[in-house]
């Protein structure tokens, strides 16, 4: 009996502060729920029908089925669009993290004005894509900008190049765009990840003979796994979605050389009213980024102190 | 009690008092909705403010809010604000954009209205008939425009050139004459022909512009939605010429394209009437050499509506009225007259501007005759699509003239993405 009274008591305890942690975490989850869950289900449902502009007090009619998804898989444009997006997203990433990693050993190292250098080093990213890519316009603006200058000035070219009437060219200056809006991303994840490596590990393995690059390679890489994993997923994530810089930039032009997904999704609901065929388009993408997300987690989750 | 009788009974005679100056407040003062990306725009905007009070003027209790909203995001603004219930109360539209509100049901059928000024839509622009949809006439056009050619006078003179080319040909030839290093240093100061080489919409404009040359009666595709190979053909090779000679800068878009001209870099480019306003902004010094001529496309010339005005399905009756003597003011010989005088642009209005006005604007008088033999942009069949359509052709184009990709190739693949928007 005095058992039973005890563990009621414990149970209703439990259940207790059970309940007042969700009540602490309800309105969080009813903000996710509507702002990030029900458009979610709204846009898959939508993927599923007919529909050019949505109403809500239409709601969805007709038959639904798979066809906008047999038109995605059918339409050369989404398969040019899938590998600009992956191109873009493989040396966005790439650039972004070489950089951000190159800073970061940089300023991990004692100088004079170092304080400076990390505000300077900063700067890109609390500036508006918009911005970004309304300086990086004037740059490789074929024919007053500081890009064509400095290239022909060192004779690597001999006439100006127009960089956004190529494809090649387009893609490489919108790229450059969003390595340089990108990096510092990685600057500040990175340091500080090796700001908080225990600098015996160091210390050791100089007693044990290990060189820079050896040190660098087993220690510094090694211990950073884990921070590397998690700032290419959210980087990977920023630039599925990356929208303004290409938009303003190039418009996903010349010829589709730069319309990746989210720019076809943008183009296909809010310019040619084809609202159910963009939620299709939008739910692939997301489909891409939960696979890579996983994939950069499984590969970089470890670290080994 | 007695007190708080008294006290109900003040409050119900002061709310009736309330209720009655409410309601003379809500039937005094009616405000119109109407926004508008030509807000802002010099002269335009001059002569809708001046419209807009003169409505305000002879309807008095009744204001316009005449909002500007930017043209890049414009449609997409209006779209969302009809899907979301909430229109404004007279749609100033661009008339590309037009079959969206149509098939969506968003815009009153004008018929019966329009029948009461049937005598002014007699004279009204040729491209009126980009309001109709399903055998009902659903706007107004507020300006049809055909395309001129601005060329500058003071380098066709310092190249010892008569005047400006009447066909493609001489336009290739002659863009090459203009095309100069004025200073000597190696770099072009003077191209002789601008138009954009970026994905923009003027891409379709100056493409069109060749095809029409070779194919006055034709169009990109025809009613069964097969491409014009040969027209097109022409077009782009005609295109990939000026290119080829360097007579042509590369990298533009259509703001770029104008700067280059209004600042004397470029000799000619292609334009609607509003090129006014090009003129207008250069300086003092090359604004006496910038004129405009036909076209030189052989007689053909590019063209359509360009806005037109429309009263929104769902909103109240009484507001639906009011938004329709608001067109019918516009439509009115006085501010016809004035829409050429105020904002520099034909009227739709045939007929409203004097000999002694048009002696005096000669641009005007180019302006007018171009709008009334222009050919409309829009192929058949591609009204409901026209967007998307123009986009695969600008793109196309980009393709086979600037990045010189196969033209057959190009062909095929521009004829797959029509058919499956067909």
């Amino acid at each position: 009996m005095i058992h039973s009274l005890a563990r009621r008591r414990r149970f209703t305890s439990a259940a207790r502060s059970r309940l007042y942690a969700f009540a602490l975490l309800a309105p969080a989850i009813i903000v996710v729920l509507l702002v990030i869950v029900y458009p979610l289900v709204i846009a898959g449902q939508m993927s599923f029908f007919d529909v050019q502009v949505f109403r809500r007090d239409r709601g969805f009619t007709g038959t639904p089925g798979w066809f906008n998804y047999r038109d995605m898989v059918e339409n050369a444009a989404f398969w040019r669009s899938l590998q600009v997006t992956l191109g873009y997203v493989f040396w966005g990433t790439v650039g972004s993290f070489g950089i951000g990693l190159f800073t970061a050993v940089l300023l991990n190292q004692p100088f004079r004005g170092r304080f400076l250098a990390r505000i300077l080093v900063m700067m890109p990213w609390p500036i508006p894509g918009v911005v970004a890519a309304t300086i990086f316009m004037w740059m490789f603006n074929s024919s007053f900008g500081v890009v064509n200058y400095l290239l022909l000035q060192v004779g690597l070219i001999e006439s100006s190049v127009p960089w956004f009437t190529r494809s090649g060219p387009a893609f490489f200056a919108v790229t450059a765009a969003t390595i340089w809006k990108g990096y510092p991303f990685f600057t500040v994840t990175l340091l500080a990840g090796m700001q908080s490596i225990p600098k015996e590990l160091f210390e050791a393995a100089r007693v044990d003979g290990a060189n820079a690059v050896q040190q660098f390679r087993h220690i510094t890489i090694a211990a950073l796994r884990p921070v590397i994993g998690i700032s290419l997923v959210i980087s990977t994530l920023w630039l599925f979605r990356v929208f303004d810089i290409i938009f303003v930039m190039t418009g996903g032009g010349p010829s589709g050389a730069t319309e990746t997904l989210a720019i076809q999704i943008y183009r296909e609901a809010f310019q040619y009213f084809q609202m159910s065929y963009a939620a299709a388009v939008g739910m692939v993408t997301l489909l891409l980024s939960v696979i890579a997300t996983f994939v950069y987690l499984r590969l970089t989750s470890k670290s080994f102190y | 009690m007695r007190i708080s009788r008294s006290i109900r009974h003040h409050a119900l005679a002061l709310a009736l008092v309330g209720a009655f100056a409410a309601g003379g407040t809500f039937a005094q003062n009616i405000v119109l909705e109407m926004p508008s990306w030509q807000a802002t725009e010099p002269g335009t905007s001059d002569w809708w403010r001046a419209l807009i009070a003169e409505f305000e003027a002879q309807n008095p209790g009744v204001t316009i809010e005449f909002t500007h909203e930017p043209f890049a995001s414009y449609n997409q603004t209006m779209v969302t604000r009809f899907a979301g219930g909430n229109p404004p109360d007279i749609l100033h539209l661009p008339a590309a954009n037009f079959m969206v509100y149509a098939t969506e049901g968003w815009l009153a059928p004008l018929d019966d209205r329009l029948a009461g000024i049937a005598d002014v839509m007699d004279v009204w622009s040729p491209v009126q008939s980009v309001c109709e949809y399903e055998g009902q006439t659903l706007c107004v056009v507020v300006l049809g425009y055909g395309y001129v050619l601005g060329w500058n006078q003071a380098a066709f003179e310092a190249a010892g050139l008569a005047g400006p080319p009447t066909t493609s040909e001489e336009l290739i030839e002659v863009a090459k004459i203009l095309t100069v290093d004025t200073t000597g240093d190696g770099a072009i100061d003077q191209y002789g022909f601008v138009f954009p080489t970026v994905t923009h919409a003027g891409v379709e404009t100056t493409a069109t512009s060749f095809l029409f040359e070779y194919d006055p009666d034709g169009h990109w595709v025809n009613e069964a939605g097969e491409l014009n190979r040969d027209a097109i053909t022409f077009a782009w090779t005609q295109l990939r010429r000026l290119i080829a000679d360097g007579s042509v800068p590369l990298g533009l878009d259509n703001n770029g394209k104008r700067q280059f001209w209004v600042e004397g870099r470029a000799a000619m480019m292609l334009e609607g009437p509003w090129i006014q306003g090009n003129i207008n902004s250069a300086a003092d010094g090359i604004r006496e050499g910038l004129q405009v001529a036909a076209t030189p496309f052989d007689g053909t010339v590019y063209g359509g509506a360009s806005n037109v005005l429309a009263v929104p399905a769902d909103i109240d009756p009484d507001r639906q009225e009011l938004a329709w003597k608001f067109i019918e003011l516009f439509t009115s010989e006085e501010w016809q007259s004035k829409y050429a005088s105020v904002a520099g642009q034909p009227p739709a209005r045939a007929g409203v501007l004097d000999d002694a006005f048009l002696a005096a604007n000669p641009n005007m008088q180019r302006f007018v005759a171009e709008a009334n033999v222009a050919t409309d942009f829009i192929p058949p069949g591609m009204a409901a699509n026209y967007t998307r359509f123009r986009d695969l052709v600008v793109e196309a184009t980009l393709a086979a003239v600037v990045q010189e990709q196969d033209i057959d190739a190009v062909l095929n693949q521009l004829e797959r993405d029509i058919a499956r928007l067909r």
